[in-house]
């Protein structure tokens, strides 16, 4: 425990390093979410509700869904587990008494709890500008499927980037075609409820409202039935065990090569 | 000028027989591009079904700008995306040398270093969507509309460099500014919305400083509606305006460049 400890704190401090960099990259999600805080706004101002949310309930959400994608997508894993298969340096890592994949959890958590400090003075900000009505009511539903959220994108981005076993030159693809469907499938920038219910059923089965809708409209007090938490910890279940055996898999065609 | 131009083909087919080398990736990226649509797609008939009118364009006309948005897809992330990701890399790593040394302008070499292709279904796609849009509006644009949307095609993918070239250019004052380019994009990404729906305030800043509101805007409209004159002079001097202060970033950055790793 003490060494991802150490792992944690060095990757603090290495996230000070380039601080400008860092900023440019909370100010695009802070642009993403005053466009779409602009459309919303736009499509209230011929109607005072859309689909049982007000104006002020669509603002709340839009903030809250900046954290939450925070908490939950701050994860610098996915941009370098598959460099480092497809050019080798994975080498470095087997060779050391450490969890590959738990060494990249640590470094995806130094992020998060970064990314997490930003996220709450833009939402202060963005508060301060167009004054919703934020009600927040965290429960221990909440929280948990806040955690299951954080470990499936893990095992998700994970499972993706897998395929760089067998082929080299995916570094990013699959991976990609994950973060493309999260931005609409994960009700970042809309809640999922606005969907045709069979639309919003079949998502259900998938993997993506369990990361960002679900653990928000928890935590902003509508009711989530206790099934919801039961499937998004199915999903835990079952990429963990996906996630085991395909790297263990994976391990054994891994060639080095690249070095 | 015969010099740059051929080059300029030269790299286009480097790039493509970069691009087969890796089929799979190729492919793979091509179903991305596709998904891209689709989602876009998607947004855009959840805000249909909630509203009749975005700003001040109908279900037709935001169809027709959201297919525009996704044809210009094909010069700004299959053209410039690809070759301005690579600034950073180049003056961060001390690779800028090796540019410097040729018998070429460094603007020019960076600027076309590499193109994407699997890009190509958003031509496609953001066909299908002015069709469709046109097909909602029960209208088709005049030979007169057409020949003046590709010329204004033309001098908004000049302005849309001129913006993202002075944004990268930046690279060369602040080390490590990979990030630069998100934030671009982001903006890039609000182009396909009307200016109307942004406060005053915002909509001045994204029609002056910044004028990402009008590339998309104002080619797709000339496609429905007639373009106001002010309009058509007021993009054609703000494109003049940024392909000038991007020459002149770069070149002033060139000055601080001090090479690093090489």
């Amino acid at each position: 425990m003490r060494k991802y400890l150490t792992v944690f704190a060095i990757d603090w401090q290495n996230q000070f390093i380039y601080r400008l960099n860092f900023i440019l990259w909370r100010l695009r999600n802070v642009l993403r979410v005053l466009m779409t805080y602009f459309l919303w706004t736009s499509i209230f101002s011929s109607q005072t509700s859309v689909f049982g949310y007000t104006r002020e309930q669509m603002v709340a959400y839009l903030l809250l869904a900046l954290f939450v994608n925070s908490l939950v997508a701050s994860a610098p894993s996915n941009d370098n587990v598959g460099g480092e298969v497809s050019n080798g340096t994975l080498n470095n890592f087997l060779v050391k008494p450490i969890g590959y994949l738990r060494y990249w959890f640590t470094r995806d958590l130094s992020s998060k709890l970064l990314n997490i400090i930003f996220a709450i003075g833009e939402i202060a900000l963005l508060y301060l500008l167009f004054r919703p009505s934020l009600y927040v009511s965290p429960s221990i539903m909440s929280i948990l499927l806040l955690i299951s959220a954080v470990i499936i994108y893990f095992l998700l981005g994970k499972l993706a980037i897998s395929i760089v076993f067998w082929a080299p030159e995916q570094t990013w693809g699959l991976m990609f075609i994950v973060l493309v469907l999260m931005e609409m499938l994960t009700g970042l920038i809309f809640p999922l409820d606005l969907l045709p219910r069979w639309a919003f059923s079949a998502l259900q089965f998938t993997p993506f409202p369990y990361l960002i809708y679900f653990p928000l409209i928890s935590a902003i007090g509508r009711p989530v039935a206790f099934r919801f938490l039961l499937q998004s910890l199915f999903w835990v279940a079952i990429l963990y065990y996906l996630v085991k055996k395909v790297w263990a898999k994976g391990l054994k065609t891994y060639s080095a090569s690249g070095i | 000028m015969r010099k740059y131009i051929s080059l300029f083909f030269k790299f286009i087919s480097l790039s493509w027989m970069r691009e087969m080398e890796y089929r799979s990736n190729f492919i793979t990226w091509m179903i991305i591009d596709f998904t891209w649509s689709a989602m876009d797609l998607l947004f855009m008939l959840v805000l249909i079904n909630f509203t009749q009118v975005l700003g001040s364009w109908s279900k037709g006309q935001m169809l027709v700008v959201l297919g525009f948005f996704r044809i210009m897809v094909i010069p700004v992330w299959g053209w410039l995306f690809q070759s301005f990701s690579l600034i950073p890399k180049y003056i961060s790593e001390g690779m800028l040398d090796m540019i410097l040394t040729k018998p070429i302008d460094s603007q020019f070499m960076v600027s076309s270093r590499q193109f994407g292709f699997s890009i190509i279904p958003s031509l496609f796609t953001g066909i299908g969507f002015t069709l469709y849009g046109f097909k909602i509006l029960g209208m088709f644009p005049s030979p007169i509309f057409i020949i003046q949307f590709f010329w204004l095609a033309v001098v908004s993918t000049a302005l849309i460099y001129g913006m993202y070239f002075a944004t990268v250019a930046c690279t060369l004052y602040v080390e490590r500014l990979n990030n630069i380019h998100h934030v671009f994009t982001s903006l890039y990404d609000a182009s396909r919305y009307p200016g109307d729906i942004f406060s005053p305030m915002l909509k001045r800043i994204l029609t002056t400083l910044i004028p990402i509101s009008l590339v998309i805007v104002i080619p797709a409209q000339s496609l429905f509606s007639s373009v106001k004159p002010f309009d058509f002079i007021y993009l054609h001097i703000i494109t003049a305006v940024f392909l000038i202060l991007s020459r002149r970033i770069w070149t002033n950055g060139l000055r601080h460049y001090s090479s690093a790793s090489s």
